[in-house]
């Protein structure tokens, strides 16, 4: 079904595994996703070796994140890796969005000149996880380890100790900082006993990747209630490569599983773009969206980044990206791990990821407000920007239904997820 | 620009040549001054060393962009941190000021020491 070959990263047994001996590194990140991969690169920038660990030996299964803003553009020129993406990725700045069949509202994301790296650029994740392990691969000072599982931890005042497991068995590392990287369903938030409270909401979204030749702009558009998806939202994005990205809202009763064959999608965009387009399907998932965060971003030797540590709803492609001012990307918060962690006494360290007490401290605070979460539902595009053309129309009509999406509405508060 | 926010970016001439902003900080502490007639290359302090940039000396504002954005009028400087955040914002160039603000950031505080709550 996929054009795309994933690649295979090779497993390689480490020396302290051959021989038993117990290393105590400086650093271990878990998880070579984005974040985990920038934050290696970001402690690899300041001098400080690093080791990655991931159960995987490829890159990200799907295109995923897609949309990376200018700022999350800047921490990886930062790291030398932004323009790749740029190459590689397609730039986009106009959104349409569409009532029914009719055009309501439009916007700019960055009119304005004098600006090194794009507003917003579609990479599918696999692309930009290719580009950010070559970066670590290249560094002296980064280790990827492939196929390497943490399975449990333990930690003392002075270091963690991780039982990780590989092909070749189980062997114990041991690590004076951990940052944990892996993720909304973080196996090492679940050792560390952390409760990860929130919001989710109730609703699922069907997201392909649809290989084709379009006729449609480089542009995101998106749809309430459109003819070929009625009473539901529509998302399309233009990716590279022509694959491009569609979002079905289903709605909560809808059946995941069943959602997710061919059988079911197929004729969702066979209905979105005629009879006559070509396309090929290739990759689909069902996802729901979240607003949840840890309760606290350290646990003694573990730093937590990332989806690991705070999920955010990808409402208006905010999830690696930061609005000025505001909100911190998931991105930045490893960053933030990396340079605060490189030789810095421990008192900095929790000061540095306790979010309440950072507003004591404006010049530690990197205007991040993930206490709550919530906010981070409000909606991306700048209103000042606007030219609504029947915006009032959209939300009467819009009302009558179901509210189609609309963050706050969707959200309902169903349990908390530990 | 105030302090806790990501550094915007603006095109300058560095050595003659176009320029980004933003790639003129991250190799650690960064001080950036308006003030055209600071001689000052770097602040050490605890063992930290963060270089001074002067505009006018090290990089041209050639489009008075970076001050527009900046809010910058003469002798305004900025501290910023090693992954490109504002630090700090002073309407003069006091180098004890930068310097305790350096300590600051770094959790090294002066005589009183506050105990956050985790």
């Amino acid at each position: 079904m996929s054009n795309y070959v994933y690649p295979r990263f090779p497993y390689v047994c480490s020396p302290e595994q051959r021989s038993g001996e117990t290393l105590r590194h400086p650093v271990i990140v878990i998880g070579a996703g984005p974040i985990g991969l920038t934050a290696a690169l970001d402690l690899a920038a300041r001098g400080q070796r690093v080791v990655v660990l991931d159960d995987n030996d490829t890159v990200s299964i799907g295109s995923r994140a897609v949309c990376y803003a200018k700022r999350p553009l800047e921490i990886w020129d930062r790291l030398g890796c932004a323009a790749p993406m740029v190459d590689k990725g397609v730039s986009w700045n106009i959104g349409k969005v569409f009532f029914r069949d009719q055009l309501s509202y439009q916007f700019d994301l960055l009119p304005e000149p004098d600006h090194h790296w794009p507003a917003m650029v579609n990479l599918q994740q696999y692309h930009l996880e290719e580009i950010l392990v070559d970066a670590c691969n290249r560094s002296p000072l980064v280790d990827l380890r492939w196929k390497h599982r943490l399975v449990s931890l333990k930690q003392t005042d002075a270091y963690a100790q991780l039982a990780v497991e590989t092909p070749d068995g189980i062997f114990t590392m041991e690590a004076q900082w951990v940052i944990a990287c892996d993720g909304a369903n973080s196996d090492t938030r679940r050792m560390v006993g952390a409760e990860f409270k929130g919001q989710f909401f109730q609703d699922r979204f069907l997201i392909a990747d649809v290989r084709m030749k379009a006729e449609f702009p480089t542009e995101r558009w998106f749809w309430f209630d459109p003819p070929f998806h009625p009473g539901q939202s529509v998302l399309l994005h233009r990716q590279s490569d022509n694959i491009w990205r569609i979002d079905f809202q289903l709605g909560w009763d809808a059946n995941p599983d069943e959602e997710k064959t061919p059988e079911r999608v197929i004729p969702r965009i066979r209905a979105m773009l005629g009879e006559t387009t070509e396309f090929e399907l290739e990759w689909v998932s069902i996802y729901q969206f979240a607003c949840r965060r840890i309760d606290n971003f350290r646990h003694g030797r573990i730093l937590f980044a990332g989806d690991a540590a705070h999920q955010v709803s990808p409402f208006g492609a905010r999830r690696q990206h930061r609005r000025a001012g505001h909100r911190q990307s998931r991105l930045e918060a490893g960053a933030g791990a990396a340079w605060r962690g490189a030789g810095t006494p421990d008192r900095q360290l929790s000061r540095g990821t306790c979010l309440r007490c950072r507003r004591q401290h404006p010049e530690l605070d990197a205007g991040d407000r993930l206490h709550h979460p919530e906010d981070a539902s409000e909606p991306l595009f700048p209103r000042r920007r606007a030219r609504p053309r029947a915006a009032s129309r959209v939300r009467t009509a819009a009302d009558q239904q179901r509210p189609a999406v609309d963050a706050h509405a969707l959200c309902r508060v169903v349990a908390e997820h530990g | 620009m105030t302090p806790g926010t990501n550094a915007a970016d603006a095109p300058v001439t560095i050595a003659g040549g176009p320029g980004w902003f933003l790639n003129c900080l991250g190799a650690g502490f960064t001080v950036v001054t308006f003030d055209g007639t600071i001689r000052t290359d770097q602040i050490v302090i605890d063992g930290i060393a963060a270089r001074v940039l002067v505009v006018g000396r090290d990089i041209v504002d050639t489009k008075g962009l970076l001050a527009e954005r900046y809010g910058a009028s003469e002798g305004t400087t900025y501290l910023f941190r090693p992954d490109q955040y504002v630090t700090a914002r002073f309407p003069h160039f006091d180098e004890a000021a930068i310097a305790e603000a350096i300590r600051r950031a770094c959790g090294k505080r002066g005589a009183v020491q506050q105990e956050l709550a985790a």
